[in-house]
């Protein structure tokens, strides 16, 4: 089929007036959560995903996906307003976003983010369109050698992007493999790290790890620091950017975009690193680098558009490959196996209207979020103007419930609180919890990729480096663990987190 | 010297690394290893245990020559009040029903914000107790009873 018949066939699927509505409502209610302090995309979609349990798989898709993005839209919204990045790739939003607000201008600033963010989705479900049937179709030659090496790859770019000591992201993310491996071993059927516990035999639920880690412990960081609790001092008077806006803003989305998609493909990647590189690339080329930081419009404009592009391109190596790139993803994989839908290379042929409806779904989310949330931008900072200490008690009941409707079991409540007290401990210690996640996701397979190859080799570990695109993965991993040693990366390295 | 490696954080990221790396690989030693074409359930966590352990021995070492950021308290009311006020409705739900279990769960947390208004609290979980109720068990369903166990 070619681009065009897959795109209607996807329309098609995408623009039936029920699937309408729940993209709306996802993104809705993903921006209405995702506009709270404190709350990222990863606790709004974990929150959130008991809503879509009765829906049909495809609407269930369309609905998170809506959901990611408005929670990506709340999060900009917020570091603009009150200087709060709701998520970490918005950070770099606060830089000249918050100092626009303080000017008077948060109108413009929410609007060229927006439509940014719009123009950067639009780009980036073509290039999903063009490139994820490419890339399926080379996946459906990997065997589990290569698998093996693309977890690694993946697993050791989520710890380069990851801040602070490299080291200690290695060990957050054998920490969270061990983690995936609590539960029934599906090869010998023995109980593994249950304790004796019969809850315990499928596995720690992802979403009480997910809530735990984000969720709680944010709100008990919150809790400790009032100062951290934000405060609304702008006024939304005027939306609409004027000419010189946009005059100034349109190469920098195009950079942005630019940068966004091919850093979102790339295992580790997505909105983080994009937003990031796209604040750092807009600085350097500058003619007046000294205006960042005091609200110029380019610092807003290219890392939303990079962070947006990023969000959706990251979508790639989960809709191909079956391999989620980052936490939130990591999210998604676990949301469409309770949809019994197995991630991997087989959807796109197996289940043709599902995969092009998601991914025409994606622009007509950020279509949704461009008409809406623009108007309803004062409704936000009302939102926002709702005390902390109101708030947190809402978002507690919202996670216990939410987490107690996948399974219908209290235990993975008890979880939530658990792992809340275990990202605390990993706060205090400055370990990072995102690589952490990745790796617990990816235990399970990861095991399973490493038995077959070896059982396919007749035990010979030599498999992942006679097989060339192993080979390739591994050599790439070599690398990137090259770059983090390298002292020159390195300080690249650090600078770019300086920022935070 | 000594104070300020006692109180680093990498020194005790290493610590826990270790001791979690360490725990996997006691509680694996009863699980079969297999071999390498046949690897045995615990074969693949014994090996990243001893690769966590390792890990946390070297960040801890290092830490013992580059002394860093010291530890905050770990301690505090709002981490005890949270951590309780989602352990009681986790505690009390199969039992007591979904209202008495958000009850407990706002008013166990609404502590930990601070000086408490029992007037807005009382508010609050009324208000929260009836949108569960509205949108979880009328709207989509979710089978809660509201009193007393399932």
């Amino acid at each position: 089929m070619d681009l065009l018949g897959n795109l209607s066939l996807g329309f098609g699927a995408a623009l039936s007036p029920a699937n309408l509505l729940y993209c709306l409502i996802g993104a809705l209610l993903g921006t209405l959560i995702g506009v709270l302090p404190g709350v990222g995309p990863i606790a709004t979609i974990a929150m959130l995903l008991p809503i879509t349990f009765k829906l049909s798989p495809l609407a269930a898709l369309i609905m998170l996906a809506g959901i990611y993005y408005g929670a990506q839209y709340g999060g900009s919204t917020t570091a603009i307003l009150v200087n709060m990045p709701g998520e970490s790739s918005s950070v770099v939003t606060c830089l000249d976003g918050y100092q626009m607000a303080r000017q008077g201008r948060a109108g413009p600033a929410l609007a060229i983010a927006a439509l940014g963010s719009f123009f950067a989705g639009c780009v980036a479900t073509l290039i999903i369109a063009l490139f994820a049937p490419v890339l399926a179709e080379l996946a459906l030659k990997f065997g589990p050698a290569e698998y093996f090496s693309l977890m690694v790859l993946g697993l050791l770019a989520a710890v380069v992007l990851a801040s602070g000591s490299v080291l200690k992201a290695v060990g957050m993310v054998i920490l969270g493999l061990l983690l995936g491996l609590v539960g029934t071993d599906v090869n010998s059927g023995m109980a593994r790290f249950t304790f004796g516990l019969t809850d315990l035999s499928d596995g720690i639920g992802f979403v009480a790890v997910a809530m735990g880690l984000f969720g709680l412990t944010e709100i008990i960081i919150n809790l400790e620091h009032p100062e951290r609790q934000p405060q609304v001092t702008a006024k939304v008077s005027h939306l609409w950017p004027t000419k010189a806006d946009f005059k100034a803003a349109w190469k920098p989305v195009l950079r942005g975009t630019a940068l966004g998609s091919i850093l979102g493909i790339l295992p580790g990647g997505g909105a983080l690193l994009a937003s990031f590189s796209a604040y750092t690339l807009e600085k350097k080329i500058a003619k007046d680098p000294s205006r960042f930081g005091k609200g110029a419009i380019e610092g807003v404009a290219a890392p939303e558009a990079a962070n947006n592009a990023g969000a959706q391109t990251s979508f790639i190596p989960l809709l191909t490959l079956g391999i989620p790139s980052n936490a939130v993803m990591a999210l998604m994989v676990g949301a469409m196996m309770i949809q019994g839908v197995a991630p991997g290379p087989q959807v796109m042929t197996e289940r043709p209207q599902l995969f092009w409806g998601v991914i025409t779904s994606m622009w007509i989310g950020n279509l949704m979020l461009v008409i809406l949330n623009l108007p309803l931008v004062g409704m936000w900072v009302k939102l926002l103007k709702v005390p902390y200490r109101l708030l947190y008690p809402a978002i507690l009941m919202f996670c216990a419930i939410g987490v107690y409707s996948v399974s219908n079991n209290a235990f993975d409540v008890g979880m939530i609180a658990l792992f809340g007290l275990l990202g605390l401990l990993f706060f205090k210690l400055g370990c990072e919890p995102a690589p952490l996640l990745l790796g617990f996701i990816l235990g399970p397979f990861m095991e399973e990729y490493l038995r077959r190859a070896l059982l396919l080799s007749r035990g010979d570990a030599t498999v992942f480096l006679t097989r060339p695109i192993s080979l390739g993965f591994l050599i790439a991993s070599a690398l990137l663990l090259l770059t983090i040693v390298a002292p020159a990366f390195r300080k690249l390295r650090e600078e770019a987190f300086v920022e935070d | 010297m000594r104070h300020r490696i006692r109180n680093s954080q990498d020194f005790w990221s290493g610590v826990m690394f270790m001791a979690f790396g360490g725990l996997a690989m006691f509680l694996a030693r009863t699980y079969p290893m297999g071999t390498a074409s046949r690897m045995g359930p615990g074969y693949f966590p014994t090996t990243l245990g001893g690769l966590l352990a390792l890990i946390g021995l070297v960040v801890a070492l290092r830490a013992l020559r580059h002394p860093g950021e010291p530890v905050q308290r770990f301690f505090s009311a709002p981490m005890n009040l949270i951590l309780g006020s989602v352990l009681g409705f986790a505690l009390l739900l199969p039992f007591a029903g979904l209202i008495p279990s958000i009850v407990v769960l706002v008013v166990v947390s609404s502590l930990a914000g601070g000086s408490l208004r029992w007037k807005t609290v009382g508010i609050e979980t009324a208000l929260l107790c009836l949108v569960a109720t509205a949108l979880f068990v009328w709207g989509l369903g979710l089978p809660f009873s509201l009193f007393g166990p399932r």
